[in-house]
């Protein structure tokens, strides 16, 4: 029981009939941390978050917010901010009762809440729109009032439940960055609950990972993108390219020499862990970005099936014999395939990633 | 092959007047109205007739009858006792009709489908029936034939259209909303005053007023209940028209339908009638 965490989950667990929406699951959040909560729908991340909120009670286990056990508390006491999808801004009240709500509901004089009111409402850039109506204001603007609402009452701990889901493109990565800074600026401990990877690695300072009811890595963003260790991981959060392999034996410290199951049985090498024994399978993940090509001859030579120009990249996808799947690489310039229609592939040994297991799913 | 026009014209499009079919539906929309209101646009001419016995082209201009109304004690009787049973049972049926439709929705079990269904059997039982047995029932409870009962009788009907129609206003209201105001501190009960009661008033509004209109015009179950005190204006209405035929009986009921266009203006003045449709 420490008072200092904000926020921590001890073997939580929920049952719905007879299928477990989440296995034992323990996470701890430090203060002032943003956490995001990523996974495809169905994998438990929604589920997670209304137990925190106490809409939903675990089965088992139980809930702390700054130490405190809460999981019997019902959501009006626990203290919480929290942001849903659709903002479910009252549409019966105007933009300054809406953020005003929560400090009303605890009684706090009129003047007071006013003064809290306009405060907040500057802070999220929406001064002077306190006697507007809902419905007057634009996506953007509502995710703000959303935003004000939920901190103006300082809550120990906010959610986010897929707070820019709604909005089109170019404004979610506007707020996605204002959202990170309001957040650093008010230190407030966040979850942010999520199934768009970009927005995960935009703005937490760790990633929970969620597939099938479970969490399967936490981590940093970059610890998460570089270093995933499953392929689930590795292809939920980007693109990866997988290669089968065995283990061929040491080569220099904390590497391994590892023969991929290919044609003419190239040897790479890849960092892995020292326990390796014998001549176990081993699955390799490499992003597109780090793959290199050159129209020189190296040990891996694939066929061009396509390029696609995306803008600031080409994205190639390549054909290599022995593999089903195609290869993607990204890479800045556009480098031209040799006379026979084939180029070379190659990586440095820095960037193979070894995948701890089969992968979830 | 490609035509090069030197000089840019401008042609006028020739705008096509309203076809065949057009006139057939402006005619058909005017008989359809012309069916729709003439009978009752008639009843209000003969309620102005000079002559005793309703006829129609009447001989001449009148307004004795709305006099013989005024006059009338039963007709204004019962018109009390009408108008009160019609805003009590709306009232009734409100306060128990509600919280049985927010349970209805919000609970996601099998016992709130059937239970929504159940609901309104009091509309699918044919009324004379239902006045019959609950008759027998409020007789058993020795409430008989009263204003007690009459207005029990009612709010039974008043309840499924309260209900049914706060239901689907309540169903097209996601919980977020109910789950924010939780978050931000609010109890039970002020989730339900400050929050679910102003997104579910349409539905409200809408059903209230059904209930009004019905239960102003039911004669079935009045039928049963019609005591020295308790009678209510369509059964002193037909009880009249079985002895007399002059047209007090079309004055008075210009004046039923007067309340009920009144008690429209009302609720579209407060809320519009639109957002009542739209319910």
């Amino acid at each position: 029981m420490n008072a200092s965490v904000p926020l921590s989950l001890e073997n939580v667990t929920k049952r719905y009939g007879q299928t477990l929406a989440l296995k034992p699951t323990s996470l701890h959040v430090a203060p002032g941390e943003m956490l995001a909560l990523l996974g495809p729908s169905g994998c438990g991340k929604t589920t997670t978050l209304r137990i925190i909120a106490g809409f939903s009670m675990p089965n088992t286990g139980s809930v702390l917010i700054g130490g405190v056990d809460v999981t019997e508390l019902p959501p009006n006491r626990r203290g919480l901010g929290m942001v849903f999808q659709n903002y479910s801004l009252f549409p019966h009240m105007t933009v300054g009762q809406n953020v005003a709500y929560g400090l009303k509901t605890r009684g706090m004089p009129a003047a007071e809440r006013t003064k809290k009111v306009r405060a907040m409402l500057d802070l999220v850039r929406l001064s002077n729109f306190e006697d507007r109506s809902i419905h007057q204001m634009s996506g953007g603007q509502q995710q703000r009032v959303a935003l004000a609402r939920s901190l103006v009452t300082d809550p120990k701990v906010l959610l986010l439940d897929e707070p820019l889901g709604a909005l089109d493109r170019n404004l979610r990565e506007s707020m996605q960055f204002e959202l990170r800074a309001i957040q650093r600026r008010l230190g407030i401990t966040s979850i942010i609950v999520t199934h768009d990877q970009e927005e995960a690695l935009t703005m937490s300072d760790r990633i929970a990972v969620m597939a099938e009811g479970e969490i399967v890595q936490v981590g940093t963003p970059i610890d998460i993108y570089e270093r995933p260790q499953s392929q689930f991981v590795s292809e939920f959060l980007g693109t990866a390219n997988i290669f089968d392999g065995t283990l061929a034996g040491p080569a220099e410290a904390g590497m391994w020499n590892v023969r991929l199951t290919l044609p003419n049985a190239p040897v790479v090498k890849v960092a892995g862990p020292p326990s390796l024994r014998g001549s176990s399978a081993i699955r390799v993940a490499v992003r597109p970005e780090r793959l290199a090509i050159s129209p020189e001859s190296t040990q891996l030579r694939a066929n061009v099936r396509g390029i696609v120009f995306r803008g600031s990249y080409y994205a190639y996808e390549l054909d290599l014999p022995g593999l089903e799947k195609p290869i993607y690489v990204y890479s800045g310039e556009k480098t031209v395939a040799a006379n026979d229609g084939t180029i070379g592939l190659g990586w440095p040994d820095e960037y193979a990633i070894m995948l701890s297991d089969g992968g979830v799913r | 092959m490609t035509t090069i026009v030197t000089t840019p014209q401008v042609i006028e499009r020739r705008q096509k007047g309203p076809g065949w079919g057009q006139v057939l539906l402006a005619a058909y929309v005017l008989l359809f109205f012309a069916f729709l209101l003439l009978p009752i646009a008639i009843v209000v001419l003969v309620s102005f007739s000079s002559s005793s016995f309703i006829v129609f082209p009447m001989p001449g201009f009148s307004t004795q009858w709305y006099y013989r109304i005024v006059e009338y004690r039963p007709f204004m009787q019962s018109l009390l006792v009408s108008v009160e049973i019609a805003l009590l049972s709306a009232l009734a049926g409100t306060v128990l009709g509600v919280p049985a439709a927010i349970w209805a929705v919000r609970a996601n079990t099998n016992a709130a489908q059937v239970f929504t269904n159940v609901m309104l059997a009091p509309i699918s039982v044919p009324a004379i029936l239902l006045g019959f047995s609950l008759l027998y029932m409020l007789s058993a409870l020795t409430l008989g034939v009263s204003f007690l009962s009459l207005l029990i009788t009612h709010t039974v009907v008043a309840i499924p259209y309260i209900s049914r129609t706060v239901l689907a206003v309540y169903r097209g209201i996601p919980a977020d909303y109910e789950e924010a105001a939780a978050v931000l501190g609010a109890s039970r009960a002020q989730i339900f005053f400050q929050i679910t009661m102003p997104l579910i008033k349409p539905g409200i509004f809408a059903g209230a007023l059904f209930s009004v209109l019905i239960s102003l015009d039911n004669l079935p179950l009045s039928f049963f209940f019609g005591g020295a005190s308790s009678s209510s204006l369509p059964v002193v209405m037909l009880s009249y028209m079985q002895n007399q035929f002059d047209p007090s009986i079309a004055a008075i009921a210009t004046v039923q339908m007067l309340i009920a266009i009144v008690a429209l203006g009302i609720v579209n003045a407060i809320y519009g009638v639109d957002k009542l449709t739209a319910a």
